[in-house]
């Protein structure tokens, strides 16, 4: 089964998130100000560290989404792109471009779930301004006792994030 | 072939550019953004080797500093209508010629009137109302400047060949005229123009001016002016801003509530890719790509844009004054012999594409927007225009 829109795929993706998710995330969606718009934002946060997950949600322009994950990349440890699962035989065939710009492949399935089939390297953002941008937004969208800085928070280099062990112990497909 | 500067909003950096870091051969002067007064206190030696558009386009909307021209149709009452235009044709194209005239300007420009669409006459009233008093007075004061006729080409119009060929020997009939201020207009929404057909069709509309002894200069060119290079024009144009760049009625209207508009991203001309980067690449090229001497060129201000980019906006004068040199020098360095320059143009499409590649290899997807699919586009128009000229 497919998903009718793009905007019914990011639905379903974030209620099947949300009921999962862990006080340790904050996700934002459609993020304006930073170098493209990504549909959705993980940040994995303890005190001092800070993950950032970029997600792009396609139906299956795969091109284009790797174009607008790079963008993301500017500010985020690790970018995504979230496509329909119904589409996966023909996207998986071109696995080998997500892996050249280091991006990471995911399908979600109407009604079955989600999985990663690629997940990227840590990679340290490219843009300092708009890793700082991002925090900015970050900190208007939590508890102003818990406003994270860049002064406070360095940027985890680690493959062992949550999001990950998340993925890899919740595969429905 | 010449390069003028699109002048318009912030035309203070055209100027610049023009008497300071010699980019360009002239201005086109923008008098929607520049008094009367302001006009005629510049240097005479930047008059001498600028032209002036009246700019015509919207007669009854005096937008900006047009209110300040008297001959501008729309400041002789509000409500400026054709019937006025009719009873006031002759002393709006004596007034109008006069200024350019007593201001030392190159050429004599004969203004447009803009609609959308042309509306059923259109040529005839253009023709009776504009373009006859003009040459009238012209004749009769034995003016001796080279009458440039001002010609917007609409996207269909270039693309049907009919509509192509009646707007040719329209033009033609004047033979008092000595070029035409050519100004094509489009729709496209990419940032370069990857239309073979259009491109090509431009290329076609312009020779067959030139077979008629007619001089060209293309207005409101982005880097496509380098492709017309090859069709010979006698100018084209570089701009400060995208509506500089691309001829956009917009410019000229009045609106009562400024609309709010995502404002464009700050780019960076690069003269070997022949394409404009989006400055948000830039710190990933400098981490992944490295080399950035073999992209950007060196002038006054490339050393600028590795200061932090919290300070880049689309209007800083270092990005345009950056293009302006770059583009001139392309400009300069293109052979006189036609087929030399398309040959070399050839060559040097090539090796972007090369580059692009190469940029593609370390990681980093470009987007279409400052990606070198156009390229591609340019090197079929020249194969295409080479095949038309060895057939004629």
């Amino acid at each position: 089964m497919k998903f009718n829109s793009e905007e019914e795929l990011v639905l379903h993706f974030k209620n099947y998130f949300y009921k999962r998710i862990n006080k340790d995330f904050i996700y934002l969606e459609e993020v304006k100000g930073l170098f493209g718009i990504p549909d959705g934002v993980l940040i994995e946060k303890n005190e001092n560290n800070i993950c950032i997950i970029s997600i792009e949600f396609k139906l299956n322009n795969w091109k284009r989404a790797i174009q607008q994950a790079f963008k993301y990349k500017s500010f985020s440890t690790h970018s995504f792109v979230i496509f329909d699962g119904y589409y996966s035989k023909s996207i998986l065939k071109n696995i080998e471009d997500f892996k050249q710009f280091n991006i990471g492949l995911g399908f979600f399935y109407k009604g079955q779930g989600f999985n990663i089939v690629y997940f990227p390297k840590f990679e340290r953002p490219f843009s300092e301004h708009y890793v700082n941008k991002m925090l900015n937004i970050l900190g208007e969208n939590i508890e102003s006792n818990n406003v994270i800085t860049r002064d406070k928070v360095s940027i985890v280099n680690s493959e062992d994030i949550f999001f990950q062990r998340y993925i890899q112990n919740n595969y429905t497909v | 072939m010449k390069l003028y500067h699109q002048c318009g909003y912030n035309y203070i950096w055209n100027i610049d550019s023009f008497v300071d870091d010699k980019a360009g051969d002239g201005l086109i002067i923008s008098p929607v953004n520049v008094s009367k007064e302001k006009l005629i206190s510049l240097p005479q030696e930047i008059k001498s080797q600028s032209f002036f558009d009246p700019q015509f386009y919207i007669m009854d909307d005096n937008k900006g500093e047009l209110g300040t021209f008297d001959f501008f149709p729309g400041n002789i009452h509000e409500g400026f209508n054709t019937e006025d235009l009719k009873k006031h044709s002759r002393e709006l194209a004596e007034k109008c010629i006069s200024f350019q005239i007593e201001n030392g300007f190159n050429y004599i420009v004969i203004p447009a009137r803009h609609y959308e669409p042309w509306p059923t006459g259109y040529y005839e009233e253009f023709t009776d109302l504009i373009i006859t008093p003009f040459l009238d007075f012209s004749t009769e004061k034995d003016i001796k400047n080279k009458l440039l006729l001002t010609v917007i080409v609409k996207q269909y119009q270039l693309m049907d060949e009919e509509d192509r060929n009646y707007l040719l020997s329209w033009i033609t009939q004047f033979q008092e005229i000595g070029g035409v201020y050519l100004i094509f207009e489009n729709n496209f929404t990419s940032k370069q123009i990857k239309d073979t057909g259009y491109l090509f069709n431009a290329l076609l509309f312009i020779d067959a001016l030139k077979e008629n002894n007619l001089e060209v200069h293309i207005g409101y060119t982005n880097t496509e002016a380098i492709l017309f290079s090859v069709a010979n024009p006698d100018s084209v144009t570089i701009g400060a801003y995208a509506n500089l760049r691309n001829f956009s009625i917009d410019r000229f209207i009045t609106l009562e509530e400024r609309p709010i508009m995502q404002q464009p991203r700050p780019r960076i001309y690069s003269g070997k890719l022949y394409q404009w980067i989006d400055y948000a690449y830039i710190e990933a090229l400098q981490m992944l790509y490295k080399n950035m001497d073999l992209i950007f060129e060196d002038t006054k201000y490339k050393p600028s844009f590795s200061e932090p980019s919290d300070s880049w906006h689309f209007t800083r004068p270092e990005l345009c004054k950056h293009y302006f040199m770059v583009f001139s020098q392309q400009i300069k360095s293109l052979p006189d012999n036609i087929e030399d320059r398309t040959v070399g143009l050839v060559d040097n499409f090539t090796n972007a594409l090369e580059i692009f590649d190469k940029i593609k290899n370390c990681g980093i997807p470009l987007d279409s927007d400052s990606d070198g699919s156009h390229l591609h586009f340019w090197i079929s128009v020249i194969n295409m225009y080479k095949e038309y000229i060895k057939g004629k």
